[in-house]
């Protein structure tokens, strides 16, 4: 029977990297609007 | 939630790649199933879960089912590219070729370039007050698509293969396939909700800032 590691490994490796730039993209996002609110805090204690 | 779908995603695997036999005829590579399957599943019912949204937000008005609906967007666009990617890889030692326009292929790429389109769009409406049900009535309008990829492999002769899983009669696959695969469906509910959830915090502290910038207090951020 033909060996389709290459193809089996590229489909499970190309997910995890997919979610990994989701997870990068969204803690990113968090971190930058975090940053600017806790700025807005910081500069206006009344925010 | 996260790290537990994480954990029990490893777990699946090794279920995967030490417990479950090759297939009598496609070999190893029936293998890449575990990944396709559960992410056209859910590529399908994130978009189910964004029309639902969407209608909710035209009837109720409320804000939250908005930001849920654009919370959704980018996580089932990474779930329906998945989909895609891993299909080809499937399909080039199967079929001999990376890709074929039939009808259920053409039809998830679509789905892909709607997901696509409405990232954008929230991106370039972001602020507008009628953005909303702009955006809802956009996701409505998709919708239409869901039920064509659903019974494409029935309406058309499609290289694809039929449903194997979710058709009348019960599933086709043999135990040590379906379970691994309904096992790998749940992680991987749990994950993309994990990534909605995150997804929709920084949708809430975005809401936040602006309102915060619309009371005067500056430092941008979108």
């Amino acid at each position: 029977m033909a060996d389709y590691s290459a193809f089996i490994i590229a489909s499970y490796a190309s997910a995890a990297m997919v979610l990994a730039i989701l997870g990068v993209a969204q803690w990113l996002r968090f971190r930058h609007l975090n940053q600017h609110l806790n700025m807005v805090k910081h500069e206006h204690p009344s925010a | 939630m996260f790290v537990l779908s994480l954990v029990l995603i490893a777990a699946g695997l090794w279920w995967i790649f030490t417990k479950t036999p090759p297939d009598y005829q496609q070999g190893n590579s029936a293998k890449i199933m575990f990944v396709h399957v559960p992410t056209a599943w859910g590529s399908m019912g994130i978009y189910v879960l964004m029309t639902l949204m969407s209608v909710l937000s035209l009837i109720y008005r409320n804000p939250l089912t908005d930001v849920v609906a654009k919370a959704c967007a980018p996580v089932g666009m990474c779930v329906c590219g998945i989909c895609l990617i891993t299909g080809s890889l499937w399909g080039k030692p199967m079929w001999g070729a990376w890709w074929v326009w039939d009808a259920r292929l053409t039809s998830m790429l679509v789905l892909f370039l709607l997901y696509v389109a409405l990232v954008l769009l929230w991106r370039s409406f972001a602020g507008m007050a009628s953005a909303t049900r702009i955006m809802a009535v956009v996701t409505l309008v998709g919708f239409i698509n869901i039920p064509i990829i659903k019974f494409s492999v029935e309406w058309w002769n499609t290289l694809h293969q039929p449903a194997s899983v979710l058709r009348s009669g019960g599933a086709a696959l043999a135990p040590e396939f379906l379970y691994p695969l309904l096992y790998m469906a749940a992680c991987g509910t749990l994950l993309a909700t994990s990534f909605i959830l995150f997804g929709l915090r920084n949708e809430l502290l975005a809401l936040k800032l602006h309102a915060s910038q619309r009371r005067g207090y500056t430092h941008g951020g979108n």
